[in-house]
């Protein structure tokens, strides 16, 4: 199971975190946006203001995941 | 460097000049929830971290500054969870031999902090709640250092 973390404003929207089994069709960060968005509504996730950072690096929707990573999607940065 | 405990600027200011007796400049800021903003009275503010990224994003910007400016030694302590008006959101200290540096990578740091850091932060009101984002001023403050050497 891949743990998906929603940080910001997700997490008002996608819930904090769950568990997810990948679908075999999802092998990357764009897949899993992709996949996710058509799980909640309004496409909570589109690039390119929502990005993913994967086992604590920031990342690019090219990187490849599987179901042992500890994957963060986020909105802009900023505290202060 | 990030706690959920609250951040009393004065304490910490005696404990970073107390570690740096010789140094010849000894700078700190302080950022403090506001009490009034225009969408009603900001009731408390709520900062979400994501740890260990956030905090190795600190030492990078830390490290960067201490690369950049002469410096002797440098704090930076970030609360999160929530607070109320008045209290201590963000604290940043330099020592350096000289004035300048000091006041040069205190400035980084705080640019970093409200347009890089791993954070995100929520205004609570009377009637309602708002999630924020760095607004236009703080990404051209922080696309100063882009230029200068």
């Amino acid at each position: 199971m891949a743990k998906i973390e929603f940080l910001g404003h997700l997490s008002d929207t996608c819930g904090p975190a769950q568990n997810i089994s990948l679908p075999e069709t999802v092998t990357q960060i764009a897949g899993l946006r992709d996949w996710l968005n058509s799980r909640f509504e309004n496409a909570p996730l589109a690039p390119p203001s929502i990005r993913a950072i994967v086992n604590g690096a920031v990342v690019t929707d090219d990187k490849v995941i599987s179901n042992t990573d500890i994957i963060a999607f986020f909105p802009p940065v900023g505290g202060g | 460097m990030v706690t959920a405990d609250p951040l009393h600027p004065d304490a910490l200011l005696a404990q970073f000049s107390a570690a740096n007796p010789h140094s010849g400049a000894v700078l700190s800021f302080s950022g403090n929830v506001r009490v009034d903003k225009d969408d009603g009275k900001t009731c408390a503010l709520i900062l979400q971290a994501y740890e260990p990224v956030t905090s190795h994003g600190i030492t990078d910007a830390i490290n960067a500054a201490r690369a950049r400016w002469n410096l002797e030694d440098v704090m930076v302590r970030h609360r999160i969870g929530e607070m109320q008006p008045g209290e201590t959101i963000v604290f940043v200290a330099a020592a350096a031999k000289h004035r300048r540096d000091a006041f040069s990578a205190t400035d980084f740091l705080m640019d970093y902090l409200k347009t890089e850091a791993f954070f995100w932060k929520k205004e609570v009101y009377e009637n309602g709640e708002k999630w924020i984002e760095p607004r236009e001023q703080d990404y051209c403050d922080a696309k100063r250092w882009d230029k200068k050497s």
